[in-house]
């Protein structure tokens, strides 16, 4: 990173502030994956948002007389064999499980980037004992923790889900944002702070947090894309979601085994959805990494 | 290690690229993730050869042994090596296997049986009536925890299991019962013979000594068993033409379709309805019309639905035909909230329980709880269980009535659903919680294997001292029918009692039935002589081709 700005300073540093971000949308909005993915990644929310006011028939209501029929103009992705409408329940089904990763991503994000920023600003033995803490933790798969967590909490719920994803996430998160504060506590600007005898909340929060947000912001997105895998797997397991629920890993669940049967409808849309949901998120996620630079 | 789960752990891993997370996400939605053999839940299954037998069965719950099974896996793994005093034919039916023949006596309180001469256990031993009794007794040792013990406990005891000579057994029973010989068949999957002094319980399944027509050869818990054919098999008409036979476990018996269809398995034990599609011009099916399907129970002791009002107007909230018809594609029988309803002692005077909102909406207003109330669901996770909840989650909703799902499926099985809290068999005791328990939810479902006869139904889960009393139904009116039905000496006199449990059971209505299963078995092309009898125990030993 060759910028460092400060908010100590002057119209200057403001000025150069918006120039740089100025700059950076403008790489952002020639960038084709940045675009692509923004574009899926927005039709998404929308979906998620106002997905069950704008679908055709209610996720949940069963047709007895249309079980299992493909893909027709009524039923754009078929039925599944309840006869309930495939193309309703994958457009309802993004609310939660956007919801549930944006959650555990900015959870993983506030708590790690206040570690981060901690350990990496005072050093010393508070850095090393808690990042070995950290590390220990990221040393277990995000799946197993899940998993242990979800049935040691007798069957889970979506928040326990979003609060495990969200711890598990930490300690990565917290690593980055280490690193990047590591090079920037040595600046000039932040020993000017530091001889202005700021405090170090000040200095950590509106010093160096402004200058770390790149790799930071990259790191979410990240994240975010993990986040929405571990969720669609968590829910294909069974962990913290009702059966029969509109939501896209259980959907998969529920109806695999029809695969055999020819009948790949109930679970190709559903599939297709977390892919692009997944592929959206790396695709910002790679877009930002171009223009940031990192 | 499955696809799904390297997956998770490269998710979990902070060293995994974008561009492989991507990769891995679109193989999802190619739906590629699953390795057939994972996905399945056995291990990798090569090319039979034309000496071994392989069918696919459900996955095993408890260990395959006398004393301990009670799930569909190690019934059907039990019905290889083991053998009964007598068989449950495809049609319900009778077979004499053990037993050459029964006779009662008594007003059907005493029933003798003539042991077969010429049997011989796996490992040579004889068999005389010394095995049988001994069988029989120690399903009665508290020490063994027998499973079975429900089915023996309210018609003998241990002491009425008497050798009359080396070959001859009788069995003094506490009251008349006219389908006795149903209860020590292999209706009572549990019953198989075993040697005299062995123990049928944990640690019996290493061995899987009993007299049936194939030796274990190895046993693999959750995955694969694998007999030889028994040389001494006592039955000539009989003999196995396989040398082998192995029997593998299914996570989903629809995904053993394609093995079927590419010649690596024989046979399925049981298929899903959805399967069939493909079905009929690849292999061809066997169809067993069965009294076993998914019973819905209701509380009546505790919770929201102690009103019968309550439980009345939630069983007319299901469309049961639409529901045969659309999701079981047709494989199911009719059912009327008893389990009279699929033998030929029915009463057919009886009046069909039918949709009708408005009458259950007046029902519940009438009950004091016009709005509905909240309640959980309470099962495991498998196909046909799924489905149903689903049914009845929705069509609840339509009198208030609001449903949540808690549906276990953390370890393959029913073992959680299953936990076996013993129902104290006393009248009026109450277990005051729900623990979404079989034995101790508000609302559940149970599945039941198809028995022959309704006595087990009766007797184990529907009078008031039944040990697996989901409903914990306690109905005087249930009870002196049940006798009755119990004793009948005829079909005339059943059907007489028939009509009175039919009845009470829709005045109480202590289970939602909507259907009697048909068992649906696939067999490749060219394959004879193999089905599925009601209780879904496989006929191997007679199958050529």
């Amino acid at each position: 990173m060759s910028e460092h700005l400060t908010t100590t300073g002057n119209k200057t540093s403001d000025t150069e502030r918006r120039t740089i971000r100025n700059e950076r949308l403008a790489l952002l909005k020639k960038n084709k994956a940045f675009i692509v993915g923004s574009a899926l990644l927005l039709f998404w929310i929308l979906c998620a948002l106002i997905g069950k006011y704008i679908v055709p028939i209610t996720p949940d209501e069963m047709n007895l007389d249309a079980t299992t029929i493909s893909p027709t103009s009524r039923y754009w992705f078929g039925t599944d064999s309840l006869g309930q409408d495939v193309f309703s329940r994958v457009i309802v089904g993004s609310r939660l499980i956007l919801v549930m990763s944006f959650s555990a991503t900015l959870l993983g994000t506030i708590i790690g980037t206040s570690l981060g920023l901690v350990a990496g600003f005072f050093k010393g033995k508070f850095d090393m004992i808690l990042m070995r803490v950290l590390e220990a933790f990221s040393a277990i798969p995000v799946l197993i923790i899940a998993l242990l967590a979800i049935a040691a909490l007798d069957g889970g719920s979506n928040v326990i889900t979003v609060a495990v994803i969200g711890f598990v996430f930490t300690p990565i998160i917290a690593r980055t944002v280490r690193a990047a504060v590591l090079g920037e506590a040595e600046l000039d600007y932040v020993s000017a702070a530091r001889l202005r005898t700021e405090r170090a909340p000040h200095i950590l929060f509106r010093e160096i947090l402004p200058n770390v947000l790149p790799p930071i912001i990259v790191e979410f997105t990240v994240r975010l894309g993990y986040a929405v895998f571990a969720i669609a797997t968590l829910s294909f397991l069974g962990a913290g979601v009702e059966v029969g629920s509109p939501n896209w890993g259980s959907q998969v669940a529920e109806n695999w085994s029809l695969i055999f049967a020819n009948i790949w409808w109930p679970t190709a849309f559903p599939a297709l959805a977390i892919a692009s949901l997944a592929v959206s998120v790396n695709l910002i996620s790679d877009g930002l990494l171009e223009v940031f630079d990192l | 290690m499955s696809k799904i789960a390297e997956m998770s752990q490269e998710v979990a891993s902070a060293g995994l690229s974008r561009r492989h997370f991507v990769q891995g996400a679109a193989a999802l939605a190619a739906g590629a993730v699953l390795p057939m053999t994972q996905i399945l839940g056995a291990s990798s299954v090569s090319a039979a050869p034309k000496s071994v037998l392989r069918v696919g069965i459900a996955k095993q719950s408890a260990a395959p042994t006398p004393f301990t099974t009670k799930d569909g896996g190690s019934l059907q793994i039990l019905c290889a090596p083991g053998e009964w005093l007598a068989w449950q034919n495809q049609d319900g039916s009778l077979q004499p296997r053990v037993a050459e023949s029964w006779k009662s006596s008594n007003a059907s309180k005493t029933w003798t049986f003539k042991i077969r001469r010429g049997i011989k256990f796996h490992d040579g031993t004889p068999l005389t009536a010394d095995d049988v009794v001994w069988t029989f007794k120690s399903h009665f040792d508290p020490k063994n925890k027998s499973a079975q013990l429900g089915n023996f406990k309210n018609s003998f005891t241990a002491d009425g299991v008497v050798k009359v000579d080396d070959f001859t057994v009788r069995f003094d029973l506490l009251s008349s019962i006219g389908n006795f010989p149903y209860t020590v068949a292999s209706t009572s999957y549990g019953s198989l013979i075993f040697k005299n002094g062995a123990n049928g319980g944990p640690g019996w399944e290493k061995t899987m000594i009993s007299c049936g027509a194939w030796i274990l050869e190895s046993y693999v818990e959750g995955n694969r068993t694998i007999f030889k054919k028994n040389p001494n098999y006592w039955d000539k008409t009989r003999q196995p033409s396989f040398e082998k036979l192995e029997l593998i476990q299914f996570a989903s018996a629809s995904a053993a379709t394609p093995l079927l269809r590419t010649g690596k398995l024989d046979a399925i034990a049981i298929l899903a309805e959805d399967a069939i599609k493909l079905s009929k011009t690849k292999f061809n099916l066997v169809l067993t019309p069965s009294a076993g399907g998914l019973h819905t129970h209701m509380r009546t002791d505790y919770g929201p639905f102690q009103d019968k009002r309550v439980r009345e107007a939630a069983a007319l909230t299901l469309d049961r035909p639409g529901y045969i018809k659309g999701v079981l594609k047709g494989f199911a029988t009719l059912a009327n909230d008893s389990v009279m309803d699929s033998y030929p002692t029915k009463d057919t005077t009886v009046p069909q329980r039918k949709k009708d909102i408005a009458k259950a909406k007046a029902l519940m207003k009438a009950a004091g709880v016009p709005n509905g109330f909240a309640v959980d669901l309470s099962s495991w996770v498998r196909d046909d269980i799924s489905k149903l909840a689903q049914f009845i989650k929705k069509s609840f909703a339509e009198i208030g009535i609001k449903v949540t799902l808690k549906l276990d499926g953390s370890d393959g099985g029913g073992n959680v659903y299953y936990t076996y809290t013993p129902y104290p068999s006393k009248k009026g005791e109450v277990f005051a919680y729900d623990n979404n328990s079989w034995l101790a939810s508000n609302l559940g479902i149970t599945d039941w294997a198809g028995r022959a006869v309704p006595d087990q139904y009766l007797s184990r889960e529907w009078r008031s001292t039944a040990d697996w009393s989901s409903s914990h139904v306690n109905s005087p009116k249930l009870d002196a029918a049940i006798d009755e039905y119990l004793a009948a000496p005829n079909k005339a006199k059943q059907k007489s009692a028939s009509k009175k449990i039919q009845g009470a059971s829709l005045e109480e209505t202590p289970y939602i039935i909507i259907y009697n299963q048909t068992i649906i078995a696939a067999v490749r092309k060219g394959l004879k002589g193999f089905y599925v009898n009601g209780i879904t125990q496989s006929e191997t030993a007679g199958v050529t081709g």
